[in-house]
This record gives C-alpha cells, structure tokens and sequence, in this order.
C-alpha cells in the first residue's frame, strides 16, 4: 500500500512537470513566432517592391504558416491548462453565455448558429465551459459546406444530468473516425485552419465534470455532437 | 494637455525593442525612452535616478528578476509604487493576469501577433497616458 502511494505520487509529480514543460515550451515558442511575424511584415514592407510580386506571395504564405503555428500553440497551451489549475465555480446562465459565444465567433452571412429552447443555469468553471461550447459551435461552423448552413444548438434534462446537443447540417463523419476525432492532433483536414486540438480539449474539459460525449451522423447530411453535465 | 512621456522599457528580447521602437517612431508624439533588459537592470536605474519615469512597460518572461518579482519590489518600495506599470506579455496565462492584477498594474496587454495589431494597441496605451497627471517625484 505504501508503495502504491509512493507511485502515485510520482507519477502525479511526473504528470505536472510534463504539464508545465508544455506550458513553458509553448510559451517560449510563442514569443519567437511574434518575432518572425514582426520581422517577416516589416520585409514586405520595406522591400516589396523591390522583391517583386512572386516573393511577397512566399512571404505571405510564411505569415499563414506562422498564423497556424501560433494557433497551434495557444491549443497546446490552452490544453495544458486544463487539469493544472483548479476548477472554479461560477454560476452560468447558458442563455447568456451561448450567445455572447456565437457573438465572438467569426461566422460566414450563409450559415446561422440558433438556440433552440431555454438553456439551463448551472454551476461550473466559466472558461473551461465556454471551451466546450465555442469550440463545438466553431467546429460546426467552420466545417459547414452547405450553401445554406444550419447550427442548432439544444439541450435535454435528465434527473442527474443534462444533455447538449450542437447539430450541424455540415459534410458529417464517417463512422470509423468518431472516436479518432477525439484525439490530440487529429483533424479531418477540411479545413486549413483546423489544429486538431479542439474536441481533445473539449472532452478533457467534460472528463473533469464526469460528463460523457459522442455523436451521431450521417456523411454528407450533418453531424450532431451530444454531451452531458451532471448537475452535481 | 497631452504630453510627450519618459518610459521605461523593462524587456530581454532584442526584436521586442525593435517593434517597440518602430512603433513609437511612427507616432505624432515624442516619447522618451529609457530600455533595461531585465529586472535588474531597471531597479538599478529606479535606485540611482532622481526622475522617475511617467510610466513602466514591463514584459514578464525575463532572465534574473523577472516581470513579476520586479513588480512586487516596486509596489512595496514607497519611492517607486506610484509609477503606473502596464504589462507587456505573450502570456495570457491565467495565473500570471491575476497575479500581477493582485500586485497592482496599470494595465495587462496581450501582445497580437501581428505587428500592426501590437503597433495599434501599443498607440492606444501611450495616447491615454499622454493624458494623464503623475505623482511627481
């Protein structure tokens, strides 16, 4: 028994020092990219026109890679965080909370986000459950390739729990991705922008809570992400 | 009245101070600007001077005293806790923001990524304290 302790113990030690590790990384990194973003915009800026049309296009692919690297790390960082900090307990109206999300989403003049019903208040950690909300209605709307783009967003109440739902009307997943999709760095590739850090941090986030997510869909139709939250 | 302003640049990283000086050279108002490269070396000059700067830019990833025991030394320093102290970071780790709005700070920046991004909200800071009134020292 005490030897179990004693494993435990260093393995939690083990644990955050990986934590932190990433932490410290990602954040070093983070400040270098800043630099080579500044450098590369004061190139085009100065010598444009003398390098011509065809370097300034590979400087501007540079700053995109550069863009994406720099997302990459807040995910990381963000991911991270999870876990290392303790969880706070705010009290949330989603009402609110939902639409003050969909309004710092960038969303394209062909897709609407809805809520349909009335949300639930409940108590949780603020950020950590904006997470689970943005970073599915964001997957919902960036991967939406309908001329007419549709994001419903609802909920459901059990005794114990409620369970959300987001349903897009995007291109769907096929069957033998949806337990892959939930993995560090795994990404459909759709999308440029994607870092395959999102569902991860999502479920991270519910695994704290006890809360559960899966999905249902069908290629070509749309996807629905549901999850739960125990009330206590 | 706006004011030209003595600033202290308390950052390690050389292409830091690049952007920091590119951006003030673009700007309608004068600004005099006093650089240190770490903790250390901007207690160093607070000790010896008898002006004071206006205002402290800090970063807070920095080798010897970084940006948050520097700011602890200053707030509990009689002479020195009046200067308004605006946080220059890439963190915006949640710790570090409460930390240091624990300690007491003029302002937390998250610097952008892109460059005209951090130039529009480093003019943004400097043109509201341009209309400030100080503690003389």
């Amino acid at each position: 028994m005490h030897q179990k302790e004693q494993l435990l113990l260093k393995l939690q030690y083990q644990n955050e020092q990986l934590n932190d590790y990433a932490h410290l990384v990602s954040h070093d990194l983070k400040s270098s990219i800043r630099s080579l973003s500044a450098l590369l915009s004061w190139i085009k800026e100065d010598c444009g026109e003398k390098i011509g049309e065809e370097s300034v296009g590979n400087l501007n692919l540079m700053e995109e890679k550069i863009d994406k690297m720099d997302k990459f790390l807040e995910d990381i960082i963000n991911y991270s965080e999870i876990g290392a900090t303790s969880l706070k307990s705010n009290t949330i109206d989603l009402n609110k909370k939902v639409v003050k999300i969909i309004e710092s989403i960038h969303i394209p003049k062909n897709i609407s986000v809805v809520v349909n019903g009335n949300l639930p208040v409940l108590k949780a950690d603020a950020r950590r459950l904006r997470q689970v909300f943005q970073n599915l209605i964001i997957n919902a709307v960036n991967f939406n390739n309908k001329e007419v783009g549709l994001v419903e967003i609802g909920v459901e109440e059990a005794d114990d729990f409620f369970t959300f739902s987001i349903k897009d009307n995007g291109p769907g997943i096929p069957k033998e991705y949806h337990e892959k999709i939930f993995n560090t760095f795994t990404t459909l590739g759709y999308q440029e922008k994607s870092t395959g850090m999102g569902l991860s941090i999502v479920k991270r986030v519910l695994d704290l809570y006890g809360g559960e997510i899966w999905l249902e869909s069908e290629v070509s139709k749309g996807s629905t992400f549901y999850f739960t939250i125990p009330k206590k | 009245m706006r004011k030209s302003l003595n600033i202290l640049l308390v950052e390690d990283d050389m292409i830091e101070i690049m952007k920091f000086n590119r951006t003030i050279s673009k700007l309608a108002c004068h600004h005099n600007i006093i650089e240190a490269k770490n903790g250390e070396e901007a207690l160093d000059f607070l000790y010896k001077n008898e002006s004071l700067p206006d205002l402290i830019l800090l970063d807070l990833n920095m080798p010897k005293i970084n940006g948050l025991e520097f700011l602890s030394i200053i707030r509990n320093n009689d002479h020195l806790k009046y200067i308004p102290t605006v946080i220059l970071t890439s963190s915006n780790d949640h710790k570090d923001v409460s930390d240091c709005h624990q300690l007491g700070i003029a302002g937390y920046l998250v610097k952008p990524l892109k460059f005209v991004d951090y130039s529009e909200s480093i003019k943004t800071v400097l043109d509201y304290w341009c209309f400030n009134e100080f503690v003389e020292a």
